[in-house]
């Protein structure tokens, strides 16, 4: 089960459910990040994942209220290469709204990686989950540009370089093929996303 | 911006100018016509070692003869690595001669973090102290540098202190074990000053050369180098000037107790001191007792400093009796001035402390308060001579708020550099278009065009004048046996200033120790970003999808320490 799609310069990509058994690529990929990402991701200067991190990130998702994907790059000869990793994960106290987070290794930023993830997983989105409520670092503007796409967004700040941001979604239901915005906006290889890929 | 726009016109001290001309000149040429002026006048003391300003310009031309035949050229960077001494002035300068590219290095960085900063400039000469000489050289060999050149502080002593230091009593040995270091197989700076002088008609750098590459701290906790043109800091002296009328040219004594591989102890005393022909009293670190006994040797006129040692200094001369009164003019920086402090040291000194506003991006003096009555306790001043500011709003630069609104400050001047070593996505980050940098502090513009800072949009702790991004800590305690996780706040101590405080997360099995993990912390940062206080929590908050909220980390522990949550 994956979906297809083109990065905005035109290579292949596939995109599907990360699974229980893809712990140590997730911890593989991780190492591959540069400060500046993991920071983008946890917001903290993270060296490597945990343990626990890991259990939260991989093991607990459950394709309900946790969702995530991954991205393969298919290359020339055919091989998949992990570029990326999405994940929603709706509050337990407020089931309509969840958080987000988008990770692409360094080498395939800027290629639409994030863009096309986050289409996939707002189509894959948790039932019911109309807005998106997340906090980022207030100096990424690309990322908070990315989430301004998806619908009107309202952006607080929320101590030193921090925004709380929430996102209100389109109305229509996530298997609407209408609430693709964010693939229309960004996978189109002749209309790369102006937001790039950036970590959120 | 037109002077009608400039509503802190009225509250200049007479004789400050609005706008300046900006002398279109390198820093060598500022030297070069304060030793032309000032020949004989002593440029440098240190420990009461005197050297004169055609001295200085003669030991500038040699080593600078001395650089170019190990093969600097236009272009090179040139490390110093050195405490405050007279051989700081000299290779600063002998570099810029050269048409090279200084960069400054605090000494008592550790080996992980002076192997970052030198791997990212890639040095051809850096000139050490001799006590971390070692270290350096074992860094940049790898590298490709051609040289490292020791430093020893004892030589540049008065003949009678040098020969006191090598006496066979304790307190000799500790002093001497402190200022200098055995730095076996490396060349000794001294030996480039006995070159000849430079070719008078060796290419000279112009004022849009880059003189400077300055470290700052990042968000994400690797620091990223400032680039500054001559042009930069010699405006940045030259607004100096016109900010205070009344200094005497070769009339003053500047006590340099700011470092000087600091962005403000580096102008304040490196070039704008030099550019008055001022006397420059260098100390390799402040000591209230040598500052106090060097007040009755050769009085300051002229104070740049910190908070901290304003207090520490007023409380000392007030106990002891000392006088203060020749200090004119009391520059404060780096951190917000509390106002008990600003009134201490008046009320001790005589003469006014004032308040300066800069970043190391802006060379880095930008806004300051006047050198008068109109000065202002608690604001940071109004814009200095031909500094353009604007306040937007914080998301959107775009937007100017209203006057009396709260809004990030932009700069925009003479003063103000053109971007980050090699960095262009960070550079994108901070300047803007048409010159603007965006310096990430939050402010209120008053009616009459006096700032005040607000709030911090940075994630920056500013303890004792020097910036510490929590980041570049939280790394060095998640690296560290028995910490699973680890987030670092600011905390307010004493007089304005912040103190780093870690709250970890233990591993199974592990206690805290607060005394291993500064220690374990001191192996990878410098001593001024160690944790003061560290306190363990079973897990850290973190949003769902596993990001680290910094502020509430914060607001748990205040609670905390009011009592109100009980300690784990």
């Amino acid at each position: 089960m994956f979906a297809e799609a083109r990065l905005s310069d035109g290579s292949r990509a596939l995109i599907w459910d990360l699974l229980p058994g893809d712990r140590e690529a997730v911890r593989e990929g991780f190492e591959k990040l540069s400060e500046e990402t993991r920071f983008h991701r946890f917001l903290a200067a993270v060296p490597h994942l945990t343990e626990t991190m890991l259990d939260h990130l991989v093991d607990e998702i459950d394709g309900v209220d946790h969702v995530a994907l991954a991205l393969v790059v298919v290359d020339a000869a055919g091989n998949g290469v992990p570029a990326g990793v999405a994940r929603m994960i709706r509050y337990s106290d407020e089931r309509d709204a969840a958080d987000v987070a988008v990770t692409v290794i360094d080498e395939f930023q800027r290629r639409g990686v994030a863009t096309a993830l986050l289409g996939e997983l707002m189509r894959r989105r948790p039932a019911g989950v109309t807005r998106l409520v997340t906090t980022v670092t207030a100096d990424n503007a690309a990322s908070l540009a990315m989430l301004r796409r998806l619908g009107p967004t309202v952006a607080e700040p929320a101590g030193p370089n921090r925004l709380d941001v929430v996102v209100e979604l389109p109305d229509h239901g996530p298997d609407d093929p209408e609430s693709d915005v964010v693939a229309a906006a960004g996978t189109d290889p002749e209309h790369p996303s102006a937001a790039g890929d950036e970590i959120l | 911006m037109q002077p009608d726009e400039r509503p802190w016109a009225s509250s200049y001290a007479p004789g400050v100018p609005l706008d300046i001309e900006v002398p279109e000149e390198s820093l060598v040429d500022l030297l070069e016509a304060s030793a032309e002026r000032f020949a004989d006048h002593t440029a440098l003391d240190f420990f009461g070692a005197t050297t004169s300003y055609a001295e200085l310009a003669d030991q500038v031309a040699r080593a600078a003869e001395g650089l170019r035949r190990l093969g600097v050229i236009a272009g090179d960077r040139v490390a110093l690595v050195l405490p405050n001494c007279p051989q700081h002035v000299v290779a600063f300068y002998a570099a810029l001669r050269l048409g090279a590219v200084v960069v400054e290095h605090n000494p008592l960085y550790t080996e992980e973090e002076m192997t970052f900063q030198l791997g990212d400039h890639r040095p051809t000469v850096v000139v050490a102290w001799d006590k971390v000489a070692p270290m350096v050289r074992r860094i940049v060999e790898p590298l490709g540098a051609r040289t490292v050149l020791a430093v020893s502080l004892p030589a540049a002593l008065p003949r009678l202190k040098r020969l006191a230091l090598r006496l066979p009593v304790a307190r000799a040995a500790a002093t001497r074990a402190a200022m200098t270091g055995p730095a076996p197989g490396i060349p000794r700076w001294e030996k480039l000053l006995r070159h000849p002088a430079i070719d008078p008609a060796h290419p000279r750098p112009t004022s849009a050369d880059v003189a400077l590459l300055q470290y700052t701290g990042g968000t994400t906790g690797r620091p990223k180098a400032a680039v500054l043109t001559h042009r930069n800091l010699r405006a940045n002296a030259a607004q100096g000037r016109a900010w205070m009328p009344g200094l005497v040219d070769g009339g003053e004594v500047v006590y340099a107790v700011l470092p000087l591989f600091h962005a403000y102890g580096l102008t304040l005393c490196l070039t704008f001191s030099m550019s008055i022909g001022a006397t420059l009293v260098l100390m390799p670190r402040f000591d209230v007792d040598q500052v106090l006994e060097t007040m009755s040797r050769r009085p300051a006129t002229f104070l740049p400093a910190v908070p901290p040692v304003y207090e520490r200094l007023a409380v000392a001369a007030r106990d002891r009796g000392v006088a203060l009164s020749s200090i004119r003019y009391a520059i404060s920086g780096a951190m917000s001035l509390p106002p008990d402090v600003a009134a201490l040291w008046e009320s001790v000194a005589g003469g006014l402390l004032v308040e300066g506003y800069g970043m190391t991006e802006t060379s880095p003096v930008a806004l300051g308060n006047p050198a008068g009555d109109s000065r202002r306790i608690g604001s940071i001043g109004v814009p200095f001579p031909s500094t353009e500011v604007r306040v937007v709003d914080r998301h959107d630069p775009s937007q100017d708020v209203p006057t009396g609104h709260e809004g990030e400050l932009l700069l925009r001047g003479p003063q103000v550099f053109a971007g980050y070593w090699e960095r262009p996505a960070e550079t994108a980050e901070v300047v803007l278009a048409d010159g603007w940098i965006r310096t990430g502090d939050v402010v209120v513009m008053s009616e009459d065009g006096f700032f005040t800072i607000v709030d911090r949009i940075k994630e920056l702790i500013i303890t004792g004048g020097f910036n510490v991004y929590p980041s570049e800590v939280e790394h060095a305690l998640r690296e560290l046996p028995g910490i699973v996780d680890a987030a670092v706040v600011g905390l307010a101590s004493e007089h304005g200033d912040e103190e780093v405080v870690a709250v970890v997360v233990l591993a199974a099995g592990h206690e805290l120790d607060e005394d291993a993990i500064r220690s374990g912390c001191r192996e990878h940062v410098a001593a001024y970003k160690v944790p003061r206080r560290v306190y363990a929590v079973d897990a850290l908050p973190v949003s769902m999808i596993g990001k680290v909220l910094r502020r509430q980390v914060r607001d748990e522990l205040l609670a905390r320490l009011a009592g109100s949550s009980p300690a784990t």
